[in-house]
């Protein structure tokens, strides 16, 4: 019978040197995926984001790819400088059972669900837009162009209040 | 979540799964942490040095080529050529190697092989 990574892995996390050695591995590859996704959404490059860091491009590099074993004060350090901290939780090391994304366009009953929902909110925002007489919605919803872009990509004239404030 | 599987030829073997297997605990460890963030994170792996495109073999035209990629640890020294398999969705773990020397054209043209043997199985 062919076996699945995953069931190899299963297999061989029941040796604790192992496990030991997995568990830092993966540290290493979750912390570089969050850095990644972190920098990114700050619209820097690895080497703006080092130049702003004072250290090189390739130890940006390094650990963005999981290769580097940097320590949680240097951590905390750098995503000090993207305006984040460090949130520390423990999850399973045993991986969770594989859900794979395999039809990314869904069944059309899929679709229909997908709508119904979407017809759903939309509907429940117009609502709160329609009753809004505090200003924390200027634009009606149905017409937002943009949601959740940075702010500094904004045209002056298409920014939204929030909160009564102009963002 | 994406899945990733070894692929099988056709006689039944799984290179990839062979190769892993023969390798220490900490390059397996390191292995299947990468694997396993490729079925967590897919294709944004893509360029930041740990899924990395193989290049396309200059005179030789192959259209599935732009999903063809090496999953790598670069201070560790393995390699694992894996396909991106769009319409099935999925990652294919062809096979693997310990890289030794900056020229390792012979272990992707294998690779690149077993791509080739991957997709004409799939158009029978």
């Amino acid at each position: 019978m062919n076996r699945t990574p995953r069931e190899d892995l299963l297999e061989d996390l029941k040796d604790i040197e192992f496990a030991k050695l997995y568990g830092a591995e993966s540290a290493k590859t979750d912390f570089a995926i969050t850095l990644l996704k972190a920098r990114e959404n700050a619209n820097l490059t690895q080497k703006e984001f080092a130049a702003k860091l004072g250290i090189s491009q390739p130890y940006i590099a390094r650990l963005e790819s999981g290769e580097a074993n940097p320590t949680l004060g240097t951590i905390g350090s750098i995503l000090a400088m993207l305006g984040l901290r460090l949130v520390t939780n423990t999850a399973s090391l045993i991986p969770e059972p594989e859900l794979p994304v395999t039809n990314l366009a869904g069944s059309a009953a899929d679709n229909e669900i997908a709508n119904q929902v979407e017809d759903f909110l939309r509907q429940d925002q117009e609502e709160l837009y329609a009753s809004s007489t505090h200003g924390y919605i200027s634009q009606k919803p149905s017409e937002q162009r943009h949601v959740a872009e940075p702010l500094s990509s904004y045209d002056i004239g298409e920014r939204y209040i929030i909160g009564g404030a102009v963002a | 979540m994406w899945l990733v599987e070894y692929y099988t030829r056709p006689d039944g073997s799984q290179p990839a799964r062979e190769w892993i297997s023969e390798q220490d605990n900490s390059i397996r460890a390191s292995i299947y942490a990468r694997i396993e963030t490729l079925g967590k994170e897919g294709l944004i792996l893509r360029g930041n040095g740990i899924l990395v495109p193989i290049k396309r073999k200059r005179k030789k035209k192959d259209k599935s080529i732009a999903d063809f990629f090496e999953l790598k640890h670069r201070g560790n020294k393995w390699r694992v050529a894996t396909y991106f398999d769009q319409k099935e969705g999925k990652f294919i773990l062809l096979r693997g190697w310990r890289k030794h020397s900056r020229i390792q054209i012979g272990d992707v043209d294998k690779a690149r092989e077993l791509l080739e043997e991957y997709l004409a199985t799939k158009e029978e």
